[in-house]
């Protein structure tokens, strides 16, 4: 059983793929893709498996625990799938005829969702006769499981290892370390048997100086000098242990931030490998808390959690050992309370927890009130709603101190019980141990006043151990959420292939070529479908056409944002994915719509990645962007520091910025994509001088919805649907007068018009 | 009384006849939760309204069943009748329940919690975006509420 069908069986307790016996009666045909309808008509959970296979959907259902098999037709005969959607389930009704009932009807809950919609789109793709490229690798089991598993494994980070192997992994980022290991572990082991020491050495002094002085036994001389080298012992002892404390703790906190150190690094450099698609699936805070949070929580469990534990567990064996050799009944007495104490704890922990749960939930409740209103403080103003919003807060205020004071009652009251349960059993060994101390010293089980204060001594230090034994599952599992989260960035490989020809600047034209390309960002969807074209070095093309043709998409191929599913992106002859991606983008410009300025100045910012540009060429290039005026005009000219956005700049400033940084890196190929839109008329103007003067001598493709700005393009693809529609220069193109280019023309001139009027 | 009609066709979709027009039709809800009855938009296969009905009371009597009948399968909700157990786990909680439907396994995100509603129900919402409702805590047995009190309480 692989971990995704463990996954399966563990949470939804269900098949995992498509019954063997099932696959023996489909026969010599190939499976494409199957899904289950996992509820019936009436909504109740069911397993009706339909499965498509060459030119035949089939449907098995399971009755009485047999399964058979329900129908099978032809997708020929499939007119339209209707999908309708209520709260709990999808419904898709596979029609023949409006005037005949349904082939199938088939009901499903979420958890098949995406997995059936995949299946819809490969039948819709056969209705209308086009053939799904699928990539090699292409399993209907691996599909099925990846499908139905995704909303869990995105919910979980993607987690797919055991605890334990986890554990292992994290503390596998010690290895490094092992002398600081050993020494803080040893620093800490001696701290531990060093403790020990003192309350043996008080009883001693009881038992062998002070009593047999006091019963005449022994000169008062030799009685202090034992005394005095005893005193001497318990200070060597304090030093010594306060010694190994330090030698412990720093060692352990320096290698907790190494670890974490080595976790940052690894991720950091990680993330920069990863493609595009690894960012579009994660928000942003999760993967800064990633770096930041979760490795502190990793330093923490390193430096204190490791050796706290294992310090707590010798000390309590360290201690019971002791305890039963001095004296095995009360060293008993002792030791058996031990696990009900831990097994106090745990469930005392177990209550807090859901005390914490409750509280947090109601925090919750109130951080979305601020959440809400700081952000939108303009309109709480503007519809005078100040007194509700502090209604609102004030109420959830006092429902969350309401649970903490809950949280509070629930420690105060366990912390003193506990105490009190520790006190009985010291009470218990007093009750035990008083008749045999007032015995008589030949009496068999008479225990010496220095024993007994050994032991008074040992038992003080039972209790913080027990607590530290208590409260290891949480602090494990905290640590262990953490390490998923980070393993799971570090496991996720990077989507693009690694090429290794670099092209010199000689050899890189500028020519690009799509070659039957298709691509999905799902693997099942096509984006695009079958795109041909091959553009000129230094030819412009513009690419016009509805939101969602695959207009971008096109675009981040270029630049290699992502490989084709099929089919080939040569540039110069070169197949993309032979290419050094790091290399090859250098030679790529980019002007997106919403520039995005570092934290730093305006300088720095034009030569991002070009850290030996000089002064002269930087302001060459800012002139050339239409920048180097405005620039200027600012206090610090070209030292303005911008912020973490560039906010301290208009769009229009913040594009001129960014083109100057692309003129600085002299790129052959350049995108454009919607540079101009977010500006008004006049920066519009000015961004537009700016890129004729970026073009030239470059091959450019130019995303635009404003047809105007395309004036220049030599050739314009409209894209639709994910192929080329239409293609030619803007006259061709406005001459088929029924044609997609020419119709879009239209409207916009229309709209121009209007707004004239 | 409108001078629309609604009925199911053979191929069991639901049609409105406007005039003499006649569309294809899906009904959404603006209000499912307060006013589940009222204000329901009827919109044809692109997704475009084409009728909003106010009110049922102004359909005649067929259409009006037409449409509860296929509102009575749009509306559909899991219905919890117990809750076995509760376990949380990495970065998620699992609910084992028992429904009208049969027993199933719902997982959500620690920190989605059940939805309490006016009426007393409780609704969770799992990774999935299924709807699993309880009409109130009160129909549950002891040990279903005592699981359920961390979360809703």
């Amino acid at each position: 059983m692989n971990i995704q069908e463990q996954f399966i069986d563990k949470y939804y307790g269900q098949s995992s793929c498509l019954p063997e016996e099932l696959k023996k009666m489909l026969g010599s045909k190939r499976i494409e893709l199957y899904g289950m309808a996992d509820l019936n008509e009436n909504f109740e959970f069911a397993n009706t498996w339909v499965v498509l296979a060459e030119d035949t959907l089939t449907a098995f259902s399971d009755q009485n625990g047999k399964l058979v098999k329900l129908c099978e037709f032809e997708i020929s005969k499939i007119s339209s799938i209707k999908e309708k959607n209520s709260q709990s389930a999808t419904i898709y009704e596979i029609l023949t005829a409006d005037d005949m009932p349904p082939l199938l009807t088939l009901v499903f809950s979420g958890r098949q969702k995406i997995i059936m919609g995949h299946l819809k789109y490969l039948v819709e793709l056969k209705m209308e006769g086009i053939e799904h490229n699928k990539p090699e690798e292409w399993n209907p089991d691996e599909e099925y499981q990846r499908a139905i598993l995704k909303p869990l494994l995105d919910a979980q980070n993607g987690l797919t290892d055991k605890k334990a192997t986890t554990l292992i992994r994290l503390l596998s980022y010690l290895l490094p370390y092992k002398k600081q290991l050993i020494v803080g572990a040893l620093g800490a082991v001696a701290a531990t048997t060093v403790a020990l020491i003192p309350a043996y050495l008080s009883g001693y002094l009881i038992d062998h100086v002070v009593k047999p002085f006091q019963k005449g036994g022994l000169d008062q001389d030799r009685a202090m000098m034992m005394a005095w080298i005893l005193i001497g012992g318990l200070f060597a002892t304090y030093v010594s242990r306060e010694f190994f404390v330090w030698v412990r703790l720093s060692k352990m906190s320096i290698l907790g931030e190494y670890v974490a150190l080595d976790l940052r690094k690894q991720l950091y450099t990680h993330l920069q490998s990863l493609g595009l698609d690894f960012y579009s699936r994660k928000q942003t805070g999760s993967i800064i808390s990633r770096v930041s949070s979760d490795t502190d929580r990793i330093w923490d469990f390193v430096a204190f959690g490791v050796v706290e534990v294992g310090i707590a567990l010798v000390t309590i064996i360290g201690l019971s050992s002791v305890l039963i050799s001095l004296d095995w009944r009360l060293g008993l007495i002792m030791a058996v309370p031990v696990p009900l104490f831990l097994l106090a704890i745990y469930l005392h922990g177990e209550k807090m927890q859901k005390l914490f749960i409750k509280a947090w939930r109601k925090w919750s409740n109130l951080t979305a009130v601020l959440a809400d209103t700081v952000p939108g403080i303009q309109v709480v103003k503007a519809f005078n709603q100040e007194k509700k919003e502090i209604k609102r807060f004030n109420k959830r205020n006092e429902v969350v101190t309401v649970e903490f004071n809950n949280i509070h009652r629930a420690w105060t009251r366990f912390w003193p019980l506990l105490m009190l349960g520790i006190q009985l059993v010291l009470l218990s060994v007093w009750t035990m141990a008083i008749p045999r101390l007032i015995s008589d010293e030949s009496e068999v089980g008479h225990l010496t006043a220095g024993t007994f204060v050994s032991f008074l001594l040992y038992m003080t230090m039972f209790s913080q151990p027990i607590e530290v034994i208590g409260q290891m599952a949480r602090m494990l599992n905290r640590a262990l959420s953490s390490a998923y989260r980070i393993f799971e960035i570090l496991d996720t490989k990077p989507s693009i292939t690694k090429g290794d020809r670099v092209l010199s600047d000689d050899e890189l034209k500028g020519e690009v070529e799509f070659k039957d390309v298709t691509f999905s960002y799902d693997g099942v969807r096509s984006i695009l479908k079958g795109v041909n074209f091959k553009v000129k070095p230094g030819e412009m093309i513009g690419l016009v056409g509805s939101s969602g043709g695959g207009k971008s998409t096109i675009t981040k191929l270029i630049a290699r944002f992502y490989d084709v599913t099929s089919g080939s992106v040569k540039i110069d002859g070169h197949d993309l994915r032979e290419l050094q991606a790091g290399a090859f983008r250098k030679k790529v410009g980019m002007v997106l719509q919403e520039p995005y300025l570092f934290h730093g100045t305006i300088f720095e910012n034009i030569c991002y990645g070009l850290p030996k540009a000089d002064m002269k060429k930087v302001i060459e290039a800012a002139k050339i962007a239409n920048a180097h005026d405005f620039i200027t005009r600012l206090p610090q000219g070209y030292e303005t520091v911008v912020g973490e956005r560039g906010h301290t700049l208009s769009g229009g400033e913040r594009q001129r910025v960014s083109i100057a940084r692309a003129i600085l890196h002299d790129p052959k190929i350049l995108i454009l994509d919607e540079a101009t839109s977010a500006v008004d008329t006049e920066t519009e103007r000015k961004i537009q001088d700016a890129l004729d003067k970026l073009i030239e001598g470059r091959t450019v493709f130019a995303v635009a919805h404003r047809l105007s700005t395309l004036r220049k393009a030599d050739r314009i693809f409209v894209i639709d649907k994910g192929q080329i529609a239409e293609e030619g220069t803007h006259a061709e193109l406005l001459s088929k007068e029924d044609g997609k280019y020419a119709t879009l023309h239209k409207m916009q001139q229309e709209m121009s018009e209007s707004f004239v009027l | 009384m409108s001078d629309v009609k609604i009925y199911y066709k053979q191929n069991r979709q639901l049609y409105l006849l406007k005039g003499e027009d006649e569309y294809e039709i899906q009904v959404k809800k603006c209000f499912p939760w307060t006013h589940p009855l009222e204000y329901l938009s009827l919109r044809d296969v692109e997704d475009s309204e084409v009728y909003l009905v106010e009110n049922l009371t102004q359909l005649d009597a067929e259409s009006r069943k037409n449409l509860a009948s296929y509102l009575d399968k749009s509306d559909y909700i899991h219905e919890i009748v117990k809750v076995v157990d509760v376990i949380e786990d990495v970065e998620l909680r699992n609910y084992k329940i028992a429904t009208k439907g049969g027993e199933r396994s719902i997982q959500t995100r620690l920190d989605d919690w059940p939805s309490l509603q006016d009426d007393g129900g409780v609704i969770i919402q799992d990774l999935n975006g299924d709807l699993f409702r309880i009409p109130t805590p009160e129909t549950l047995d002891e040990n279903s509420r005592e699981l359920l009190s961390t979360y809703i309480s």
